[in-house]
């Protein structure tokens, strides 16, 4: 009978310490977030990217499957290497040619508290934190900073032979964007657009691009901070190092806020990380983001807008 | 037969992706808004058509674009409650000069097809009106 019983209580103990043991098992062969995909600098009412559209929404806060704040590559260890740079002395901004990697999403909400909307935008932005229905989650391009916050991240391809920089969209709509490095100016009469027309220009180790041009078809960043076409967008880009980017951006759009406002994030590196097919219809699990949910399911227009 | 039911789908395929592909998201009024107004039923309601944007201070209107369209006067939004109130130097269903006050609740939002409804009064007449963004 004692033996039985020691057997019988072995085997309670090995089970209670399995229960135990397996969620920190589990924990370790997922994926964490990488740390620099949250807002660095600190900003009040700042928020970190939350969950993306183009996968199960609350992934992104949940933090479990592959890249669920962009980038499924290896995370960087220890520290960093040297910013890489191009033999005129600029900063790389993409991978360097024996290296592949790209960049994780940076930046969930562009305002804050402070930021100066105006009374109608506030509004709406209230009214889409209660109810989303991002143009994002119908695969439909994303300027601005939204486009730093699609899933698995994003991909920077410099082609300094025709003067432009490309930065793809890895997941989302799996599109991109073009940045001008020519010097040339933004072009009359521009026809708006989702990504808008982009000149770049270097200030030190400083990338500043200009955007104009924007439609209002897509929500600027990840929280829907309202904007109009009279949007004027002008970023900075600086690689710090080698896994870390720094994103400062000034939003001036008198359409929507009452003054220029700006806010900065940095982006994480996400090593060995490589452009791959993303098919932003096929699969996709937000629904809810797209039409409702069941009980309240937007059936006002046979068109999804 | 099956040919031409082909091409009509592609064809209404194709404008619901185009019509599509115009869907704003900035301010809520900045759009072209179908719907009547009038006293009652169907038959007593007349055809309402306005373009509306917002030029970052004000919500410009043009009601019924077209040979006998006229300005609105004012129109504001109450975003704390998104009401809205226009006004308007306009003709009545006979055609004759008439001051339009109108006072409507903007609904759906975040629809792309979001509506305004309420009530579109000249002189002593109490009417109503509805508009659908498209």
């Amino acid at each position: 009978m004692r033996p039985r019983l020691i057997v019988v209580s072995a085997a309670f103990v090995l089970a209670l310490i399995t229960v135990l043991a397996a969620p920190r098992l589990l924990r370790a062969q997922t994926p964490q977030a990488p740390q620099g995909q949250v807002q660095a600098g600190a900003q009040p009412g700042a928020q970190p990217a939350q969950g993306q559209p183009g996968e199960q929404p609350g992934q992104g806060q949940r933090g479990f499957g592959r890249g669920a704040r962009g980038g499924r590559g290896n995370q960087p260890q220890g520290p960093s290497k040297p910013t890489p740079r191009w033999p005129d002395g600029h900063p790389r901004l993409g991978a360097p040619s024996e290296d592949k990697g790209t960049w994780g999403s940076c930046c969930g909400s562009l305002s804050n508290a402070q930021t100066p909307f105006q009374d109608w935008a506030k509004a709406l932005l209230d009214y889409r934190r209660n109810n989303e229905f991002e143009p994002h989650t119908r695969c439909k391009p994303s300027g601005g900073a939204r486009q730093f916050v699609t899933p698995y991240g994003t991909e920077f391809v410099e082609l300094l032979d025709q003067q432009k920089i490309e930065i793809f969209d890895i997941g989302g709509p799996h599109t991109f964007r073009t940045i001008y490095i020519d010097g040339k100016p933004h072009p009359a009469n521009l026809v708006p657009s989702y990504y808008g027309d982009s000149r770049g220009h270097w200030e030190g180790d400083t990338l500043v691009v200009d955007t104009i041009g924007f439609n209002e078809g897509f929500w600027m960043d990840r929280a829907g901070s309202p904007h109009t076409e009279k949007l004027h967008f002008t970023e900075k880009f600086t690689r710090t190092d080698y896994n870390t980017m720094k994103y400062e951006v000034t939003v001036d759009d008198p359409g929507a806020y009452t003054q220029p406002w700006s806010n900065t994030f940095n982006m994480r590196w996400s090593a060995g990380q490589e452009l791959f097919e993303y098919v932003c219809q096929d699969n996709n699990f937000a629904p809810v983001l797209l039409i409702g949910n069941e009980e309240k399911v937007d059936r006002s227009s046979v068109i999804i807008p | 037969m099956r040919l031409k039911a082909a091409f009509i789908f592609c064809l209404l395929a194709g404008l619901a992706i185009s019509v599509s592909g115009l869907a704003q998201e900035g301010h809520p009024l900045t759009g072209t808004w179908y719907g009547d107004w009038g006293v009652g039923t169907a038959g007593n309601r007349n055809h309402l058509t306005m373009e509306l944007n917002w030029d970052g201070k004000d919500v410009k209107g043009l009601v019924n674009p077209g040979p006998d369209s006229y300005p609105l006067k004012v129109c504001t939004l109450d975003s704390s409650k998104w009401t809205v109130h226009m006004e308007a130097d306009g003709k009545d269903e006979k055609g004759q000069p008439a001051h339009f006050v109108a006072d409507g609740k903007l609904e759906n939002i975040g629809s792309y097809n979001r509506t305004i409804t309420g009530t579109w009064n000249f002189g002593t007449t109490k009417a109503t009106f509805k508009l659908r963004r498209d």
